[in-house]
């Protein structure tokens, strides 16, 4: 395998947005009764972040999404997750939980530009008008699952399968082509 | 298009992000039933022009099942529900009895 250590993103576009696949990035996918007192200390402790309310996103270095009532995922550096596992593990132990590593099980992208929501309206099933900084919204783009928020009004993360990874860089490339906007936003 | 708001994270969801699961509210027999009761839990369902209650899934988002209360014909919403529950709250039998009086769907109306 070639050495990607110093590289910054996997692969990239150009269009009339700008694409790029991130580097592998840890994610820690979390399911247990989120109005626990339990689950919030461990998670202030070792997270170092207050959990998100319904459907948003905290934004700090460790980030943590709310995906649905019993589930958050953790985004975290890919080499911090054996760590937090240890330590959620530790602090959780007689609780009713589960913590699975998905890193490797996801694919990250970002796009960012002046139309960044249109890609968005093109390939999901969402009222962009509707679409708040920091809300994760779990839906699926052209064919496959995926989950997406706008970090700011310019710019968006996206999370899916990594086994759809050169799908969704194919999909989000071909609906960013020069001379295809709409203009619509 | 149907859209419908998934009760458990609060999403307009559009039927491409929903999973279809049938008629709501079946009541399970299994062994010691009659033949009667199963085939009547296995293979007889409402097909009804107006009001209809089925189970659906927010396959897409949060994952979890919930149930909808809609009319077949116009493809009106009348509300969605949690999907812990035998049968649909007042509330919404109650907005579906303002707009369609004197409606009936198995033992609701
Ligand atoms: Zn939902």
């Amino acid at each position: 395998m070639s050495d990607t250590s110093k590289k910054e993103f996997k692969r990239s576009f150009s269009g009339y947005v700008e694409i790029c696949e991130n580097m592998p990035t840890g994610m820690i996918t979390v399911r247990g009764d989120l109005n626990s007192r339990k689950l919030k200390s461990a998670f202030s402790k070792v997270v170092g972040a207050t959990l998100p309310k319904e459907r948003k996103v905290t934004l700090a270095e460790n980030s943590i999404a709310w995906m649905s009532p019993d589930e958050l995922l953790i985004i975290c550096g890919y080499d911090n997750v054996s760590d937090l596992m240890k330590k959620l593990q530790k602090e959780l132990d007689d609780q009713h939980h589960m913590l699975v590593n998905v890193s490797d099980a996801r694919a990250v992208f970002e796009v960012s530009g002046a139309a960044m929501v249109e890609i968005i309206a093109k390939l999901a099933p969402v009222n962009v008008k509707t679409l708040e900084i920091g809300e994760i919204r779990r839906t699926h783009f052209s064919q496959v699952a995926a989950a997406f928020w706008l970090t700011s009004e310019q710019r968006m993360k996206l999370i899916c399968f990594s086994s759809v990874a050169d799908y969704m860089f194919d999909l989000l490339k071909t609906s960013a082509v020069v001379n295809s906007k709409v203009g619509e936003f | 298009m149907l859209i419908f708001t998934c009760p458990y994270c609060g999403i307009e969801a559009d039927e491409t992000e929903l999973t279809p699961g049938g008629e709501a509210h079946l009541k399970r027999f299994g062994p010691g039933s009659s033949d009667e009761e199963f085939e009547g839990y296995l293979f007889n369902r409402e097909n009804p022009k107006g009001v209809h209650f089925e189970r659906w899934r927010h396959v897409y988002g949060c994952g979890k099942w919930f149930h909808a209360a809609r009319c077949t014909l116009t493809l009106e919403v009348f509300g969605t529900y949690s999907a812990q529950t035998f049968e649909p709250p007042e509330e919404i039998k109650e907005r579906i009895r303002a707009k369609r009086p004197g409606w009936k769907w198995r033992n609701f109306s």
